[in-house]
């Protein structure tokens, strides 16, 4: 599956392994949550090569917390790309367990998707097979958006506007004077 | 109003030149409509029985006469002729072409419109009290925060594909004029004792097939604490509502399944969890910088002493008398007035505009409004500072297009969606309906004698037309291939929200007009006097008599 990574298609060196598929002694490799927190998780804990785990919507991160410091990688499935669910997956990685590793979107990801995902913290595409390659090197990149507390590239406006907005005032916001 | 500095309208430009590559990759088949189909709802764009329908955002209810004309240019360059006001503070056309779709984008967002996320599973239209800023009974103008509100759920990085729509609604004032009870989130501005602004939060109301009232989870939260606090909402509801049933999706039932206070200390530990600091010093910033666009306009100073008003009430001029005394509310200014122009003349199609009336009402608006207008929940308009002295003017200039007709908040004035003649999911026409009640109730002074009376319909059980907090609510079903009208009563909007209960089964269409007269003539004949209202009646007698007289072996 083609692998869009900073702006451009990149080899994918992970191995995804489906659930029965025996362990490599080496490598990187991607398990689901279930296995990572089943009976080999003593191995994989112990394994030497990077680690990483593939998340369903519905899986909550929160069960991945004491796992992150030996994670490379978090992949977020898609299973539809209107399920919205991993946005907020993402960024509760990224902003609540400061997650540095690589996350990743997979299943129905699509390049329209791209902004919304980048700023929530994804930075790993895996883009489905039959997608318009050359469509993703056009059309992946950030605009203007207002949210001041997205990730990547995209210039928020309320931070454009107001570069220094200084302390909240403990007094709050008065109210407004019209009359 | 509000008016976009050089980044709103880039945001703007900017995401019409990515909808027109959604639009031109669909029409060479490399997007499918499944995966054209959100995008083009984020822009407005609804695929209707026979045509594509675009819905444009008024945010919060402010119009500009500026604005005002281009919708006109658009009903006819692109409509025939007329444009459709809704109950959420937007206006649909009916036949525009795909095609055409990303230039008429441009051409509103050369006077500051969009039409972005009048649909799909994402934060809608922000909607708000249509007197804001003018009520004599206001806290404090809600519409800055609003706006703060409408940009900070564009294009929103999290918030875009939740389990399903999402409205938000703002109230203002004393009484609730924004039925924010009727919302996915209510807000009501609130002053604590040390004069803060800030807001009391209720969240999962909704119509539809299970209506319910919103439920307050806090009393007050801040204002700069406000985003914070709607994204714990959200991220709750994005992680955790449900996905499997479209029509278990809204966030009222999760907050019903979960239980409110259940519900609440999810939100209150995701609020404390993720507060964002940065968020509440840009709220500070952002609401300093945008409240100033709300200033009240500079009302020139008119004596109430040469109110020609009263000289013509004097006169006896019995048609603007009642206007006046139907169709216009107190304005927090004792010289100026709140005038309400009724989209209802008898036997019109609620909520229906053309574009002649569109360009009337802008000249109008300009000459006696501060070129401003307001559009309602109940599909109306509305003239938000008229100094009294120019009443008389108005009214006039209102009658020769149609448009003063006294009914506000009087049977005739008909809520209805626009049903089975236009909408992919009716299962009942709404708007012939409508016309036929607005006819058969057309003697206004039959209607006062009535008095103050909510009628609202939908085609369908999605209840775009409230009828489940009307007075009296018809709702359109289809039974064994035919047409099938149900009535409830005893909904209410605004403080006293209530939902109307079902009476017993439907009327065909040929029957339900008699049925309304039947629901009316016991109230009139049974009511303890003239000043008992409707719904007065109702909450102290029951369904019972209207049960019979409806029901009833003949
Ligand atoms: S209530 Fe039903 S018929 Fe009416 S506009 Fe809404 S979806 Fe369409």
């Amino acid at each position: 599956m083609p692998l869009f990574k900073n702006g451009r298609f990149v080899d994918d060196p992970w191995l995804f392994l489906a659930d029965g598929e025996p362990l490599p002694g080496e490598g990187m490799v991607v398990v689901s949550l279930a296995r990572l927190l089943g009976s080999e998780a003593p191995a994989l804990a112990d394994r030497d090569g990077w680690l990483g785990v593939s998340l369903a919507p519905a899986e909550p991160v929160e069960k991945l917390r004491p796992w992150l410091p030996r994670l490379a990688l978090v992949a977020l499935a898609f299973p539809v790309f209107t399920d919205g669910r991993p946005f907020s997956t993402a960024r509760l990685l990224r902003e609540r367990y400061g997650f540095t590793g690589e996350i990743r979107a997979v299943g129905q990801v699509l390049v329209d998707q791209y902004p919304f995902m980048v700023r929530s913290g994804f930075d790993a595409f895996a883009v489905p097979r039959g997608s318009e390659l050359r469509g993703w090197q056009e059309r992946a990149r950030p605009h203007l958006v207002y949210q001041p507390d997205g990730r990547g590239e995209a210039p928020s406006i309320w931070r454009l506007r107001h570069p220094d907005p200084g302390p909240a005032s403990p007094r709050g916001i008065p109210r407004m004077t019209t009359a | 109003m509000y008016r976009y500095d050089d980044r709103d309208a880039e945001f703007v430009r900017e995401r019409i030149a990515r909808f027109r590559d959604q639009v031109q990759r669909r029409l060479r088949g490399e997007l499918g409509e499944e995966e054209f189909r959100p995008w083009r709802l984020m822009n407005g764009v609804y695929l209707q029985l026979h045509a594509y329908m675009l819905r444009v955002a008024i945010p919060y209810g402010t119009l500009s006469a500026v604005q005002l004309r281009r919708l006109a240019d658009i009903a006819e360059r692109y409509d025939r002729g007329y444009g459709h006001f809704t109950t959420r503070q937007n206006i649909q056309f009916n036949w525009p072409r795909l095609v055409d779709i990303p230039d008429i984008l441009e051409q509103l967002a050369e006077v500051e419109m969009h039409a972005i996320q009048t649909s799909g599973n994402c934060i809608r239209n922000i909607t708000c009290d249509p007197w804001a800023g003018v009520a004599a009974d206001e806290i404090e103008d809600p519409r800055p925060w609003c706006e703060l509100l409408r940009q900070w759920s564009s294009d929103h990085q999290e918030f875009t594909f939740l389990p399903r729509k999402f409205k938000v609604a703002v109230s203002g004032g004393r009484r609730d004029r924004a039925a924010v009870r009727i919302h996915d989130i209510g807000l009501r501005l609130r002053h604590d004792d040390e004069g803060r602004t800030g807001f009391e939060v209720m969240v999962g109301g909704g119509l539809g097939r299970t209506p319910i009232l919103a439920k307050t989870i806090r009393e007050w939260i801040p204002g700069e604490e406000l985003l914070s606090y709607l994204t714990a909402i959200l991220r709750v509801y994005n992680r955790y509502g449900r996905r499997d049933n479209k029509y278990k999706a809204r966030i009222k039932i999760l907050v019903h399944e979960l239980g409110t206070e259940e519900f609440r200390r999810q939100v209150e530990a995701e609020y404390t969890a993720g507060r964002r600091p940065e968020l509440a010093r840009l709220t500070v910033a952002e609401i300093a910088r945008i409240r100033p666009f709300f200033a009240p306009p500079d009302y020139a100073d008119r004596s109430p002493g040469t109110d020609p008003c009263a000289k013509h009430a004097a006169a006896d001029d019995a048609a603007f008398r009642r206007w006046l005394s139907v169709n216009t509310a107190a304005h927090r200014r004792p010289d100026h007035a709140i005038v309400e122009i009724s989209l209802k003349p008898p036997g019109g199609v609620p909520g229906n505009m053309t574009a002649a009336q569109m360009r009337l009402v802008a000249t109008l608006a300009e000459r006696c409004s501060h070129g401003e207008i307001r559009v309602t929940a109940e599909q109306n308009l509305v003239l938000p500072h008229v100094a009294r002295a120019d009443l008389h003017t108005v009214w006039e200039t209102l009658d020769t297009a149609g448009l003063a007709t006294p009914n506000l908040g009087h049977l005739s004035d008909i809520v209805a969606c626009p049903g089975l003649d236009f909408c992919a999911l009716a299962t009942a026409r709404s708007i012939p309906v409508a016309q036929a009640i607005g006819r058969r109730f057309a003697d206004l002074d039959r209607q006062y004698e009535i008095g103050p009376l909510k009628l609202k319909m939908s085609g369908c059980i999605n209840a775009c037309g409230h009828h489940h907090v009307a007075h009296i609510g018809i709702l359109g079903l289809e039974k064994r291939g035919r047409e099938s009208y149900q009535i409830t009563l005893g909904g209410s909007g605004g403080d006293e929200a209530a939902i109307g209960r079902v009476l017993g089964p439907g009327f065909a269409a040929e029957e339900i007009v008699d049925a309304v007269e039947r629901v009316i003539t016991t109230y009139l004949t049974n009511r303890r006097d003239p000043r008992e209202t409707f719904l007065d009646y109702l909450r102290r007698v029951g369904f019972q008599p209207f049960k019979d007289a409806l029901y009833a072996p003949v």
